[in-house]
């Protein structure tokens, strides 16, 4: 009696587990911006729609790495070039994130010296903020460029050191997104040179766990996420994609 | 109870025995090597920079060697040659000035072995033009200190005061000049070797330097550069802090230590952030591994990330108007 019993209790266990009803389920957000983690974190954790959720902000992209390599969150909050470059695919995109109703947006290239113009791209290093892996970074600045690439490549892991490393002479390019550069160009006096500006991206995206496939079917609920929420994020606005 | 073996047996034991010999020799390299070895100072810092650069160089396999006092050339050969990396990574001056030592050698292996160094002083004039390694400068740059203290100060920071050897400065000073310029910000550098370098000449150089006025231009604050060449049991106290004391204007300084409430010599400190400064050495190992890098090009870079704290009480004192809710990672000392 007492085996059946216990045998009842793991078959629902597991039943619930596999439905994602046992115990919170858990939300990561990584994104590039220069908000504090911890105001993120706050603002969401109002919204009834996360409430329910274990949420992790994360600053940076490898501690978000890592945090997944240990416990996988069930959805995710984060840049697109993520769910498309990242090898395992670990995460499937189910809504976009969307600014004045734009879907997309486009990097930045700036240089602090005039003689860095655009000419010169495949002498030069690139900084830019860390979003994925590496090796995949490369091949993203390239297709960005539309094929123009770079003699080096040299991430940072948070926005605020962006801008520093061109002033500095670090790299001779940055690639910035429009967001970071609104707050970057609050303090700046100087006035560097516009290079180029990449190919469109999308926005952020949020994704859910691809070996939980159920859990895309609920992803039309966050549809119904709040204007502060959003604005936290650094958005006025969420869809889904294509087929979602 | 003995153990028979059979004649037939035998030869397949001996099978055995040789098999796992072998394994056993060949592992006894493969455990020893690594991809990347780090020669480190033993105090706390430095070994937390360490754990760093192992959770952030995970892919590769990773070892550190504690450079004591009597750590010597032959033992940082032997170290090298028994565990074959790939690069090294090199914490603090004495670790560097024995691993520029290997370029003598007449093994190729040794002689051209390349490295990432941080955490060492000067290092832009140390690696200057060096073709084998390359590195983070660990001072905080000038263009940081000021510019961050900036965006929470509320009055004009237009002249800003700096003293400096010529002789190990020049070189960040010229490049902090320049950067300051785009930023509006006026660097009004006194050399103080320009009457001699010696310490009578040193000393009366730091008290005619140190100023809130210089060529009839008021100054808005001072840059205090962390060298033991100007700032020493001789000149601290007498001329540093009383100036600091005697001066409406702040002292801004690249070491945490000076902005300390109960010193309250430095209104605000900018100080290098260990997670910053292991991922900018992370990220020249991985253009050396990874992307075969010139480590001769790379050179020496700025460091980046800093933390910065304000010393309130200075603040107060000198009844100086800031911000502090403009920078949300400023922290408050008290």
């Amino acid at each position: 009696m007492k085996h059946q019993k216990i045998c009842v209790l793991s078959l629902l266990l597991l039943f619930f587990s596999s439905i994602g009803l046992a115990g919170k389920q858990s939300l990561g957000v990584f994104l590039a911006s220069e908000s504090n983690p911890l105001d993120v974190e706050k603002a969401l954790k109002k919204d009834k729609i996360f409430s329910q959720f274990d949420i992790t902000v994360f600053a940076q992209y490898k501690d978000f790495e890592l945090a997944v390599a240990k416990v996988p969150f069930d959805i995710a909050i984060l840049p697109s070039i993520y769910f498309k470059t990242s090898k395992d695919k670990a995460y499937s995109p189910g809504l976009q994130f969307t600014r004045k109703g734009e879907m997309h947006f486009r990097y930045q290239v700036f240089s602090m010296d005039k003689d860095w113009d655009i000419k010169r791209l495949g002498e030069g290093s690139i900084g830019f903020v860390e979003e994925i892996d590496r090796q995949q970074a490369k091949v993203l600045v390239k297709d960005l460029l539309d094929g123009k690439e770079f003699k080096r490549i040299k991430p940072v892991p948070r926005s605020q050191d962006l801008y520093p490393m061109l002033a500095l002479g670090n790299s001779n390019y940055i690639m910035i997104s429009p967001w970071v550069w609104e707050s970057v160009k609050r303090d700046l006096v100087a006035e560097p040179n516009k290079v180029v500006t990449t190919l469109e991206i999308p926005y952020p995206q949020l994704g859910y766990l691809t070996k939980k496939g159920e859990l895309a079917k609920g992803l039309k609920d966050f549809l119904a996420i709040g204007k502060d929420a959003l604005e936290a994020l650094g958005f006025d606005g969420i869809k889904g994609l294509e087929g979602k | 109870m003995a153990l028979k073996v059979s004649k037939e047996n035998e030869g397949e034991l001996m099978r055995y025995f040789l098999f796992i010999m072998l394994i056993v020799l060949f592992r006894q390299p493969l455990a020893l090597a690594s991809d990347i070895l780090v020669f480190r100072s033993q105090e706390r810092e430095f070994s937390v920079i360490y754990d760093l650069l192992k959770r952030d160089l995970g892919k590769y396999s990773i070892d550190e060697i504690v450079v004591n006092s009597d750590y010597n050339y032959d033992k940082m050969r032997a170290a090298i040659l028994a565990e074959r990396p790939k690069s090294l990574i090199l914490l603090d001056n004495k670790a560097l000035h024995l691993a520029k030592q290997l370029r003598k050698e007449a093994d190729t292996y040794l002689a051209k072995m390349q490295g990432v160094a941080g955490m060492g002083l000067n290092l832009k004039k140390e690696l200057k033009d060096d073709p084998q390694f390359c590195g983070v400068a660990y001072e905080v740059p000038g263009y940081t200190l000021l510019t961050h203290f900036r965006k929470i100060y509320k009055k004009p920071l237009e002249n800003v005061l700096v003293l400096y050897r010529k002789s190990v400065f020049q070189q960040e000073i010229e490049d902090s000049r320049r950067q300051l310029s785009l930023e509006k910000i006026g660097l009004i550098a006194v050399d103080v070797e320009a009457m001699g370098s010696d310490e009578a000449s040193l000393i009366a150089a730091i008290d005619k330097g140190l100023s809130d006025e210089v060529s009839g231009k008021k100054i808005d604050a001072v840059w205090v550069i962390g060298d033991n060449g100007l700032i020493n049991s001789k000149t601290f106290g007498n001329l540093w802090l009383a100036r600091a004391r005697k001066f409406s204007i702040p002292f801004l300084c690249g070491l945490q230590q000076f902005a300390n409430p109960k010193l309250n010599f430095c209104s605000y400190a900018a100080s290098p952030r260990d997670a910053g400064i292991v991922n900018q050495m992370v990220q020249m190992t991985l253009s050396l591994l990874e992307d075969h890098a010139d480590p001769g090009e790379l050179g020496v870079d700025y460091l980046l990330g800093t933390d910065r704290v304000i010393n309130l009480k200075k603040i107060q004192d000198l009844n100086l108007p800031v911000a502090t809710q403009n920078d949300p990672e400023l922290k408050t000392l008290e």
